[in-house]
């Protein structure tokens, strides 16, 4: 019985809108949802360009079609007082709504918009290598909730888009070169400035330790085993690694080739003799 | 000249010897073995073809140890050149050996190979400049002398747009099916409009060579990456990071 008074008095209401609602209003209501509709083709089109080459498609069709409600949504929003409703109460209960959503869903919008703006910014791109807070690795996904990254160990992660967004992001070849040391100590005994030609040979001789910025080999600390040169080689991102490793063993088997020693870590020991013991003194050389 | 013998169109069972290069194609049973060597590096390949052809010809030298750039700088003594005016000059590039197996009127890159030791280099800042293959070059007023297996000439005509002089000491080409011709020499012919001494327009022109020269097969084009064919005249690269030796930020 309750039932059939509510949906006789929905009825009522609904035949009374329609009643205040004139020919204007729906030409109005139409104009407008139209004109949001192109608004949304013309948005979601333009988005297709410019994200396409940038976004997986699935992550691209999630926004697209949030793009395209929230449009919808606003044009309606814009039509609703040619229908002639009291969207008062709508709006409370709308307002409670957005809250309640609002908390369940924030961290969830919060990666969503970082994800956007993570596409934006695009501080790497899929396959390079980065360092993300405690996690290094090969970029293999960048999705608009999360990064996908696959350690060098091969094991899959999965970054939250928030967290890569606040984190400090190492991308170690967004640059077309970068730099790596090497530094090496050779025996006093042995002449510094041939061991550093030996080096610039060697380096000389490999394609892609670049010519230009100039590779630098220099005595840069009189330590306390060894003299230790430190060597700076530019080299393309993408080649650096590969080349760091073979080069450190070329050097090292050619300076021994060419007699030059790398020294252990030595102390030289001077030791008093006790007037008992003998006079004068003695030194020791010990080499570990 | 050197008379050169390795560059050009040979059947399946070619066998060259050039110097420190090898070149053999043997037919078994039930396909052919490619195989090379130079200067002690080898490679062989196996080819499923009946009836076909062996092109051999200089290509960009780009390919060695492996592909990481498009961009080929030379560098050469400072050349100072005065407002308004055109100089043409001789310099040498370096080129890599590519081997072309034809069949069915399509070409595909079998082998690149080079008796030089390819040296690579920065153009510009590390963030956003480019790695080049570098090479240093001596300027020379005539077509110089040059070992084809190692070295092609490179006829670069230099343009001063600007108002004032102009000091240039290396030109950086990018690699769209760079157009190089061979005979009794290796030549390609390149032009580089100069309008400050930080900025210049370089490009690769596909003038013909002289009589009886041949063109080349390009690695890049016979790599079938563009779609659409390239012409090289239409690809022109901005030197925006300066005409002269730059000073290395360490």
């Amino acid at each position: 019985m309750v039932t059939r008074l509510q949906t006789t008095n929905s009825t009522l209401d609904i035949a009374a809108i329609v009643a205040n609602v004139k020919a204007y209003d729906i030409i109005a209501i139409a104009v407008i949802l139209i004109i949001a509709v192109i608004i949304a083709k013309i948005v979601t089109t333009f988005l297709k360009k410019k994200l396409s080459d940038r976004m997986e498609k699935s992550d691209l069709k999630v926004v697209n079609s949030i793009v395209w409600w929230s449009i919808i949504l606003i044009g309606i929003f814009f039509a609703s007082p040619h229908f002639k409703i009291d969207l008062s109460g709508l709006l409370v209960a709308g307002g409670i709504l957005a809250v309640i959503i609002g908390f369940a869903s924030q961290s969830v919008v919060s990666n969503f918009v970082s994800g956007i703006f993570l596409i934006i910014e695009r501080p790497m791109k899929i396959g390079d290598n980065i360092n993300i807070g405690d996690v290094t690795g090969n970029v293999e996904h960048i999705q608009i909730l999360s990064t996908i990254v696959r350690t060098f160990e091969g094991i899959y992660v999965r970054v939250p888009n928030e967290k890569v967004f606040t984190s400090n992001i190492s991308n170690y070849v967004s640059n077309v070169a970068r730099r790596f040391d090497y530094r090496i100590g050779i025996s006093y005994r042995d002449d510094a400035n041939r061991a550093i030609m030996i080096i610039r040979d060697i380096i000389e001789q490999e394609p892609f330790a670049l010519k230009n910025p100039e590779p630098l080999v220099f005595a840069d600390k009189l330590g306390d085993s060894s003299v230790e040169l430190l060597i700076r080689i530019w080299a393309p991102s993408k080649e650096w690694y590969d080349l760091k490793m073979s080069l450190l063993v070329k050097i090292k088997t050619t300076l021994e080739a060419n007699g030059i020693e790398i020294p252990y870590p030595q102390q030289v020991v001077w030791v008093q003799q006790s007037q008992s013991g003998g006079r004068g003194r003695n030194h020791q050389e010990n080499a570990r | 000249m050197i008379q050169f013998t390795v560059y050009g169109t040979y059947d399946y069972s070619c066998q060259l010897r050039e110097e420190e290069i090898s070149i053999d194609v043997e037919r078994s049973a039930r396909y052919l073995t490619y195989k090379r060597t130079c200067m002690g590096k080898s490679a062989e390949r196996t080819i499923a073809s009946e009836k076909g052809s062996i092109i051999i010809n200089p290509v960009e030298p780009l390919n060695l140890p492996k592909e990481v750039t498009r961009y080929l700088e030379v560098h050469f003594n400072p050349v100072f050149i005065e407002p308004e005016t055109t100089l043409q000059l001789y310099l040498t590039f370096p080129v890599e050996i590519g081997v072309f197996i034809r069949a069915k009127e399509d070409n595909d890159l079998l082998d690149v190979f080079s008796p030089l030791s390819p040296k690579y280099s920065l153009y510009g800042p590390p963030d956003y400049g480019r790695v080049t293959r570098w090479h240093e070059s001596s300027i020379y007023p005539g077509v110089p002398k040059t070992d084809p297996l190692r070295e092609g000439v490179l006829d670069l005509t230099l343009i001063n747009k600007g108002k004032t002089w102009i000091e240039v000491s290396r030109a950086v080409f990018v690699n769209a099916g760079m157009t190089i011709w061979y005979g009794d020499y290796v030549l390609m012919s390149a032009r580089m409009e100069l309008y400050s001494n930080m900025v210049a327009e370089t490009k690769i022109l596909s003038t013909p060579g002289k009589n009886g020269m041949t063109r080349s097969i390009s690695a890049y084009s016979a790599r079938k990456v563009p779609v659409v064919e390239v012409v090289p005249e239409k690809v022109e690269f901005l030197m925006e990071f300066g005409l002269g030796d730059t000073i290395a930020d360490n």
